[in-house]
């Protein structure tokens, strides 16, 4: 189940561990939209996305997350180059038609087209990574009570905002419990020669649903334990709750605000001004 | 001394018309009692827990439950929860924070108290069940046994008058076993007016308790002091139950001649023993 450690919260004492969820949960917004914003020609994208490059593993390095975990994260993204290349190739062009990689047969593969591939292919590591710090540097229960604060406006509309946040912290405290759930159904129903690894695609499906059906019964009688646990202890949704973790915005919050929405707004200048700056500071005309 | 729970005529189906899983099930325990309720699988053992902790709130008409003289109504049934404490059998299923703390916390948000006392509760509670140094685990670096006691902090943070353990046991090893027994000794020795009610499968839980009462197939069928319960061999051997070990030996005992009187606890039969 090592795989599935992913996204897991990594104990430790970094600046970033300390900033507030409600501080990170936005930083992480604006810089998402920040690695989707399209410049004026390719180098500009490119230079961009080497700096946020550069952010995303400062960040990275603060957290003290292991690199091998951000690496297994993007080995399935070979599969979405490959398809990304694909649909790219296959796509008639209007512009840089004169610049051409090389033919297959007499198929003109332009660089234009691998350099897309290439553009949305670094957009997805740089938004898959900086969500891995995230959810790395936060605990799910913080992480949760900043959802609900951005969610609070809703509640005027009637919504019951906290009973949300409820639901979703429980799912994230059952994922580990269910995981080992899943181990466990697995062993059994191999125990029983049920072969989950071999077999046709329409044999390992009926393997599948040996799986899924007693994990589907034994998540459902966890569930009904649970709300009697819970209702036992007093969980009354509609009553009034105190909260025990309380969030704290601090300076360092402000600072990492100012900072990410300083950046944020240079990148969105440079993209709305179509700013080169290849054109501008180096006086090199590269396309 | 008054009455910590008194129950009149409780009959429940699951289905309207379906077979009885409680019928007319009368009794009473005192304040600061310890009672066991034991019962074979399906004797409707767990469904009474659950009347009683006010989880199933739809009764039979002619049925009355008063818990510490309150009636279970609108008006009085948020005061009886803040009075109960539950234990389930299941660890992980009880278990509603990210850590420690906050479950332990969980239900004292419930009860909407101010959270800059929490800490100093938490801890508190935590200590009381040894649990003090994993205060910041998440459950599953947790064994069932020291989940287990967790929920018994969660439960002690909120000071309940009845404690209520289903199967509380049932799910641990000998070792989380018997902690979480010798817990349950130690809460009632630091506040002799909790009320226990402990109900379970195994017999030897019973040997700690002030009175046992039977359930079998939804009706009480005994009730009594364990020596006095378990003497009805036969009919306990009818509905799936067995004595106590040491009320065996000391039966058998008696059958080969050794004078010694029934006795549940080892201490009490040594003393027979050497009597």
């Amino acid at each position: 189940m090592a795989s599935l450690s992913l996204g897991r919260y990594v104990p430790y004492r970094s600046p970033v561990h300390f900033l507030d969820p409600r501080t990170k949960l936005f930083c992480l917004v604006l810089l998402i939209v920040t690695v989707f914003l399209g410049y004026a020609n390719y180098s500009t994208t490119f230079l961009m996305a080497g700096v946020s490059l550069v952010l995303v593993l400062a960040f990275f390095l603060m957290t003290r997350m292991r690199f091998t975990a951000l690496l297994k994260s993007l080995k399935s993204l070979w599969f979405m180059l490959i398809f990304l290349l694909l649909i790219y190739a296959i796509m008639p062009r209007s512009d840089n038609l004169d610049w051409v990689a090389f033919f297959i047969g007499n198929y003109p593969i332009y660089w234009a087209s691998i350099l897309d591939a290439l553009k949305i292919l670094v957009r997805l590591m740089l938004m898959i990574a900086l969500s891995l710090i995230l959810t790395a540097s936060t605990k799910p229960l913080d992480l949760t009570a900043g959802f609900e604060w951005y969610l609070s406006p809703i509640r005027w509309l009637g919504v019951n905002t906290a009973a949300w946040s409820m639901v979703l912290s429980l799912a994230l405290r059952f994922i580990p419990t269910i995981l080992v759930d899943v181990e466990r159904i697995m062993k059994a129903q191999s125990s029983r020669g049920v072969d989950f690894q071999r077999g046709k695609l329409s044999v390992r499906a009926r393997a599948l649903v040996s799986l899924i059906v007693p994990l589907v019964v034994s998540s459902l009688m966890r569930s009904d334990e649970l709300a009697d646990a819970m209702e036992g202890r007093g969980y009354d949704p509609r009553a009034k709750r105190t909260r025990y973790r309380k969030l704290a915005f601090h300076w360092g919050d402000l600072i990492a605000v100012l900072l990410v929405g300083a950046f944020f707004g240079m990148c969105v200048a440079m993209s709305v001004l179509s700013f080169d700056p290849f054109l501008e500071w180096f006086q090199v005309a590269v396309r | 001394m008054s009455l910590a729970i008194k129950a009149e005529h409780i009959s429940f189906s699951y289905a309207k018309d379906g077979p009885r899983t409680l019928d007319d099930v009368s009794f009473e325990i005192k304040e600061g009692e310890y009672v066991a309720l034991i019962g074979h699988n399906g004797s409707g053992k767990s469904t009474l827990a659950r009347i009683l902790a006010g989880l199933i709130s739809e009764l039979d008409p002619n049925a009355s439950l008063t818990v510490f003289g309150m009636e279970y109504d609108k008006e009085h049934s948020a005061e009886i929860h803040s009075k109960i404490g539950l234990v389930f059998q299941n660890p992980d299923n009880q278990f509603v924070g990210a850590t420690v703390r906050d479950d332990i916390a969980f239900g004292l948000e419930n009860r909407a108290i101010d959270p800059s006392l929490m800490d100093a509760i938490i801890l508190e509670s935590a200590a009381s069940v040894g649990m003090e140094e994993y205060l910041d685990q998440a459950p599953e670096n947790l064994s069932g046994g020291q989940k287990q006691r967790v929920a018994l902090a969660g439960v002690l943070a909120l000071r309940p008058s009845l404690l209520i353990l289903d199967e509380a046991t049932s799910m641990l090893d000998p070792k989380g076993k018997r902690e979480i027994l010798a817990l349950v000794r130690k809460m009632r020795k630091e506040n002799p007016s909790l009320t226990v009610l402990s109900i379970t499968h195994d017999v030897e839980e019973a040997v700690e308790s002030d009175r046992v009462l039977v359930l079998a197939g939804g009706k009480l069928i005994l009730e009594g002091k364990g020596e006095e319960v378990f003497s009805h061999r036969e009919l306990l051997e009818e509905n799936h139950l067995e004595s106590p070990f040491v009320h065996e030996l000391s039966l058998a005992l008696r059958e080969e001649g050794v004078d010694v009187e029934p006795t549940l606890s080892e201490e009490g039969l040594l003393e027979e023993l050497c009597r």
